[in-house]
């Protein structure tokens, strides 16, 4: 199982100047809707992800999709690890 | 304030490259024998939001009695020529004149390095057999083929950050494959440098490294901890000898990733946890 608050952490330490990212729900946006949030700010995410649950995105998996919302990042984490 | 000289030294290719020397306050009053610390850039976006950290780190070290030398490698900042111009192996010959350079002032050398710094730096000290003094790692890039990757999903990131159509890892292999460069936050790598820095790898030169210098691999994160961390995988899989691991200091800093930060951002924990290593 994946927490929110682990998924927030994540996000957290990649997006230092982001506000309030531990108040953040599973419906908060995310692409279009942080400034903060760009491309090497994703990477950053994607690699902390890869390095704190054991798993490997393959670049391909990776769109805008998933960055849409806290919950969307949080069902892909998911997904990666049931697999 | 910690003013620094200015001055271009001349090195690969023609290249002048810009180096800024903080040197020691007079009334820092140092003990023994006097230190220098070269500040090693990583490669392109990561070197322009690497530069204020620097700086501060740079003035701090000078403010203790060290000498402290931030420059630029050839093509990059504010070094003279064109970046695509040069390759790794010009910036192991900047690397090497800026240690030339350091050496007017100590034998006692030291590096700090930032992500892929990393690898030229403990790359070269095997390649040249050079001693140094202390080699400060931050969130070191332990292959070229990491720092690659991360090019190419920075790319891919850029589409979807930037609402662009959806582009695969093939169509930009595709991409450099016809072109003969990755263009990437306006940078373009060239084939023949994504070669070069693919064929690096920290676990080829780290046993030289322990073997002759101290060395720090420190690792940032918010929710890192403050404890000593556990060593790196890329480590682990070579079962390095215990007089070498002696040499080694894992320091889990908790705190921001200022390279990963849009806006300039400042570590000061990071600052405090690197001056300790040399000021004691």
């Amino acid at each position: 199982m994946v927490e929110l608050e682990q998924v927030l952490d994540v996000l957290a330490e990649s997006l230092d100047g982001a506000a309030q990212i531990h108040q953040m729900s599973e419906e908060a946006p995310l692409l279009g809707a942080i400034p903060e949030l760009d491309s090497m700010a994703i990477v950053g995410i994607i690699t902390s992800i890869e390095e704190r649950f054991g798993i490997i995105f393959d670049d391909d998996e990776l769109d805008a999709e998933v960055f849409e919302t806290v919950g969307t990042l949080r069902n892909q984490i998911v997904a990666k690890m049931e697999n | 304030m910690h003013t620094a000289d200015f001055q271009y030294l001349p090195s690969s290719q023609n290249s002048q490259i810009f180096i800024a020397h903080y040197a020691p306050l007079e009334q820092s009053g140092v003990v023994g024998d006097v230190q220098t610390v070269i500040f090693v850039p990583p490669f392109a976006e990561e070197m322009n939001r690497s530069k204020r950290m620097y700086v501060l780190c740079a003035r701090l070290l000078a403010d203790a009695g060290i000498h402290s030398i931030c420059f630029d490698f050839a093509g990059t900042g504010d070094s003279s020529g064109e970046w695509g111009d040069f390759d790794y192996f010009d910036w192991e010959k900047n690397l090497v004149d800026v240690c030339q350079l350091a050496k007017k002032f100590t034998s006692k050398i030291s590096l700090i390095t930032l992500r892929d710094g990393a690898l030229i730096s403990l790359g070269l000290m095997k390649q040249a057999e050079i001693k140094l003094h202390k080699c400060v790692l931050w969130d070191p890039v332990d292959s070229g083929e990491v720092l690659i990757r991360q090019l190419i999903r920075m790319k891919i990131a850029s589409a979807m950050a930037g609402d662009l159509k959806k582009i695969t890892t093939q169509e930009v292999l595709d991409g450099i494959e016809q072109s003969g460069f990755l263009e990437v936050g306006g940078y373009h790598v060239t084939s023949e440098l994504i070669d070069s820095i693919k064929s690096q790898k920290i676990s080829n030169s780290i046993e030289f490294a322990l073997s002759s210098t101290e060395l720090h691999w420190m690792t940032t994160g918010k929710s890192s901890g403050n404890s000593q961390q556990q060593l790196p995988i890329c480590l682990t899989k070579l079962n390095l000898a215990e007089n070498l691991l002696a040499q080694l200091t894992m320091h889990s800093v908790n705190d921001v990733r200022f390279w990963m930060q849009q806006e300039v951002t400042i570590s000061p924990l990071l600052l405090r946890v690197t001056k300790q290593v040399f000021v004691s």
